[in-house]
């Protein structure tokens, strides 16, 4: 009797592994790949860089503890200061819309927890990115730091200016709802540049932008309305 | 002493019902303060279902009556305190599922004080079922004056600190009754009531406030700081000041410059309103297409309707307005300006060309005067508000079809009606506005097409109505205007296809679609549109109701997992709070009364529950829908709340105390069927033409013609009571439980049905629900 009770205890082990199969090296891998599945493929990204940069960042490292389960379910995450890390879709599109290739210097508006400009460092080289609450800034720039990111260039400062020292972008990724587009960025904006920013207040819906500069002339397209939770008020 | 104790409890609860809306406005949502009246309700309605249950014995009354009171006093302040400790967030609800426990978590702890008030009021009624008319009459007029007095608290402290208040006039109830009964009741009671006073003036407590409010994120920003803070029952107004704060929705993508730095107001900590800088460049000023009017009038005679930060103001004195003049509601926000911010704003309202009016923009243009060359209503409702959808159940005199109409008179022949609103996809209120333009001059035999221009910059549409048709050198300088500005012509008289959607680029070129049918074929685009875009109108004036049934499964279908901002979620959460109200109540009320063994003397039990149940419904339906129908009358929700509530509970209290007199339980259901009908009919006649009298006046006015009405209302329900009392006293807390329940349920579907029919059909069915109950009077 003890015997078959042994057998069925190991039996019981044995298929837990095999249903959910640790990797010794990075235990949230099968989540990356079933978010990328599920929430991104589907949707419509198909930028293969893309994939492969939220495939290869680890996002349970940049959410608060207590929202690690949540990490790569299909929903944006509180991280303080009435602020959230984005739902992974939108991260996706955003950066898709971009079409960065190595080489082009991207700015980024609104680290938050550094999650986005991880995925952009993913694909560039040069990542500049702006947030204005100092504590956000400083454990973005420690974490993105220790999770090998180093190139990555934080500030802390008022992302309405821009970077102009670092000036002209090949894109620029605003993450923060911003009731318009801050002059500064559009004159950062190299010609033929790409913008993406949600355009709308700090609650509610905003509808995702993307600026484009032509000839000199700003053009933008109305990508989708989203209603991610806000993250910066009121440039 | 008992009738005063009454008094006192009643007082305080109806003024806890009020003040807790507004500290659930300011540190949530207000669509989350709406829920309080039904926690009221609910909270009366268990309580008799409490009693029913557990029948108090008459000796301990008085004991009875200390403790409780007692307990109902210091759960006032208390309940909300601890409620705020829960970590509930509206905003992400949607997300997170265990928020839901939170928001019941609060929601049991805010039904305490009205389940404990409940129980107080209805010990005496058990006890001395002889007083019951003059019990009851007492506890309605006490409401009444506790619907007055919140408003007079609100405008004398700040809420939290008039919560103490509430809770200090309650502890007045154990005081009275317990000093020879129970003393040490009186000892604490007066502890107590000591504290709460000197919490008034040095009160440790702050409102915690969502984070995600505009407030807080302001607040977060670099050398944020909070610069004034104003309250008044119109709201808690709030400047933050901060370099970083510079908000332009709408800014022409070809600004160049820089935004100067502002300070914003808030009310109730958000919709922000920002207010400028004198001394500042102010060149983007003429980057809005609110600027548009500027270019096709020259030195234009200006109405701008809600004043605010005064942007509008500065801005038609940038573009050379002749004479600006300003309503604005909130006489504070204006003191708040001028004053505490006047060397920054540079005292904008007191400009030799400003002349600023205390008013709401309907009452004002309802009163014949002089003409305007542009009169402008610009983004007034915060774009937080209209896209969540939550003002769906909440009325809007400024957007019906009589609105504009009014307007519209108000302009010289050559003059320019601006509206302005957030862009939102797919579009809805742009469009039910268009919407209600093209009919209302349809009404006066114009041709719509020749008299509006429609342009959209990436984030708000302008819809500009001139009261005669625009002329080729106008049109020449709008498109002039568009182009420069990179904004979007979506309608101007002689458009073509190819000239809309260039700039800002949409999947469809929706608002030029939108408008071609709704010139041609009004009918099919309201049939076949995503969204309820019928014009509202002033019996039905649910300007942003755009939920459809109809188009549910085709958002689903089409969006998939992204559905959650088109949803109109409003009219959605008002659905949700009539079912949850139902069955909670049916729970707490009604359930337990179901289960109890039917004695010989209860058969009758059928006949009460209907009577009871009419009696309920018809109380509160039509109450409500006076309550929003004099909103127009009284310019605002708050006088409305205390002319209204205040003259249904007074007055009703007083009939009850004289229904004594009344030999048949019958006898009233006459006059009020009489006066139901009469005021459907008739009541928006005698009374608008004093439409341009005071608020003051206004008030007076309707607790004068709603006297008779709601006297005879406090009839019918101490009568029942009273011949209960005779024939099956131990049916009481069941009559009263029912009474609750439909009150509850009343309440909320009030406003549904409001929204389908109109306040005239409402007014109707409540007659009709007070004819029922009089024809069933004999079976009590």
């Amino acid at each position: 009797m003890e015997r078959k009770i042994g057998i069925f205890i190991l039996g019981f082990f044995l298929s837990f592994f095999y249903l959910f199969p640790l990797n010794a090296k990075d235990p949230y891998l099968n989540l990356r790949k079933k978010m990328v599945e599920e929430q991104i493929k589907e949707r419509g990204i198909k930028s293969k860089p893309v994939l492969e940069a939220l495939l290869e960042v680890p996002r349970h490292l940049f959410v608060p503890r207590g929202y690690i389960s949540y990490a790569y379910g299909d929903r944006p995450l509180p991280i303080g200061y009435g602020q959230t890390i984005s739902q992974p879709y939108i991260v996706a599109l955003m950066t898709e819309l971009l079409r960065i290739k190595e080489g082009d210097k991207v700015l980024e508006i609104g680290t938050g927890s550094g999650y986005q400009a991880a995925i952009l460092a993913e694909l560039t080289s040069k990542v500049f990115t702006i947030e204005i609450i100092e504590p956000l800034a400083r454990e973005a720039q420690s974490r993105l730091k220790r999770l090998g990111y180093e190139k990555v260039k934080v500030k802390i400062g008022d992302g309405y200016y821009g970077w102009p020292e670092e000036a002209p972008f090949d894109g620029i990724i605003v993450t923060c709802a911003s009731p318009y587009i801050p002059p500064p960025l559009l004159e950062q904006l190299k010609e033929g540049g790409r913008m993406c920013i949600p355009l709308g207040p700090p609650m509610g819906i905003q509808e995702l932008v993307l600026v484009e500069k032509k000839g000199g002339k700003i053009f933008s397209r109305s990508i989708l309305p989203v209603r991610f939770v806000p993250m910066r008020g009121e440039h | 002493m008992l009738l005063v104790c009454v008094l006192l409890v009643s007082f305080s609860f109806l003024s806890y019902e009020i003040l807790l809306m507004r500290l659930l406005s300011i540190t949530g949502w207000s669509h989350f303060a709406y829920m309080v009246i039904s926690i009221a309700l609910l909270g009366f309605g268990a309580g008799g279902t409490f009693l029913f249950l557990f029948p108090p014995r008459k000796r301990n009354f008085n004991r009875n009556f200390s403790l409780l009171s007692f307990g109902f006093a210091l759960s006032l302040p208390f309940s909300f305190l601890f409620s705020e400790l829960i970590p509930f967030e509206p905003f992400i609800l949607v997300w997170y599922g265990k928020h839901f426990l939170f928001l019941l978590g609060r929601y049991l702890l805010l039904f305490l004080p009205f389940f404990l008030g409940s129980l107080v009021l209805l010990l005496p009624f058990l006890s001395f079922p002889e007083k019951i008319p003059r019990l009851y009459g007492f506890n309605l007029m006490g409401s009444g004056l506790g619907a007055l007095g919140a408003l007079l608290l609100l405008f004398l402290f700040f809420p939290l600190p008039a919560l103490f208040l509430v809770g200090t006039i309650a502890l007045g109830v154990p005081l009275l009754f317990s000093f020879r009964k129970l003393f040490f009741i009186f000892l604490l009671s007066f502890f107590f009531s000591s504290l709460f006073l000197s919490l008034l003036f040095f009160s440790p407590f702050r409102l915690k406030i969502s984070q995600y409010k505009t407030l807080s994120l302001l607040l977060t920003f670099p050398e944020a700081e909070i610069v004034k803070e104003k309250s008044s029952p119109l709201g808690l107004i709030t400047a933050v000041k901060s370099p970083s704060i510079r908000y332009a929705p709408g800014l022409s993508v070809n600004f160049r410059g820089e935004v100067p730095s502002q300070i914003v107001i808030l009310v109730d900590g958000d919709s922000p309103s920002p207010v400028n800088h004198l001394g500042k460049n102010l060149s983007y000023l003429a980057y809005f297409p609110q600027s548009l009017p500027y270019k096709i009038l020259s030195s234009p005679r200006v109405l701008i309707i809600g004043g605010g930060g005064g942007m509008g103001v500065l801005r038609a004195l940038f573009l050379g307005a002749e004479k600006v003049e300003v309503i604005e509601l909130n006489p504070q926000i204006v003191e708040l300006v001028n004053e505490d911010l006047g060397e920054f704003s540079g005292r904008i309202y007191s400009h030799p060309r400003v002349k600023v009016h205390i008013a709401e923009g309907r009452g004002f243009v309802w009163k014949r005067g002089k003409k305007f060359d542009l009169i402008e209503i610009s983004l007034l409702d915060s774009f937080a508000a209209t896209s969540s959808g939550i003002l769906s159940g909440q009325e809007s005199y400024l957007y019906t079809r009589e609105a504009i109409a009014q307007f519209l008179e108000r302009l010289t022949p050559e003059g320019v009606l601006s509206l302005t609103r957030w862009a939102k996809r797919p579009p809805r209120d742009e469009i039910k506005l268009l919407a209600t333009v093209i009919e209302v001059l349809r009404n006066k035999s114009r041709n719509p097409s020749r008299q509006i221009v429609l342009l959209r910059s990436w984030g708000t549409s302008t819809l500009l109505v001139k009261n005669s048709p625009f002329l080729p050198p106008e049109i020449e300088k709008i498109k002039k205007f568009c182009e420069e500005m990179a904004f979007d012509l979506s309608w101007y008289p002689g458009i073509k296809k190819g000239e809309v959607n260039r700039f800002h680029r949409l999947p469809q070129p929706y608002y030029w679609e939108a408008a071609r049918t709704l010139f041609s074929n009004p009918e099919r685009f309201y049939r076949n549109w995503l969204f309820f875009v019928r014009p509202a109108e002033d019996d039905r004036p649910y300007f942003f109701h755009f939920f459809r049934w109809k188009s549910l499964p085709y958002i689903l279908k089409t969006f998939g997992k992204l559905w959650i901002p088109f949803i109109e979620w409003g009219y959605v959460v008002l659905i949700l709070t009539l079912i949850q109200a139902g069955l909670v109540s049916f729970g707490l009320i009604l359930l337990p009364l179901f289960f109890l063994p039917s004695r010989k003397k209860e058969r009758r039990r059928f006949w009460v529950f209907l009577y009871f149940a009419f009696l309920g419904m018809g109380y509160m339906l039509l109450e409500i829908a006076l309550f929003q129908k004099f909103i127009l009358f009284l310019s605002h929700p708050l006088y409305a709340a205390g002319g209204v509530i205040s003259s249904f509970l007074v007055f009703s209290g007083l009939g009850s105390i004289l229904s004594s007199k009344v030999k048949r339980v019958w006898i009233p259901f006459l006059p009020i069927g009489f006066f139901i009908l009469a005021y459907s009919l008739g009541l928006k006649n005698i009374l608008y033409p004093f439409f341009s009298l005071s608020p003051f006046y206004k008030i007076f006015l309707i607790l004068l013609s709603l006297f008779p009405l709601t006297f005879f209302m406090g009839m019918p329900y101490p009568l029942g009571l009273k011949s209960l009392s005779r024939s099956a006293s131990s049916l009481l807390p069941w009559a009263w439980g029912v009474n609750g329940y439909f009150s509850v349920v009343g309440s909320i579907l009030a406003v549904v049905l409001s929204i389908h029919f109109g306040f005239t059909k409402v007014m109707f069915l409540s007659g009709g629900f007070y004819l029922l109950a009089g024809l069933i009077s004999r079976k009590l």
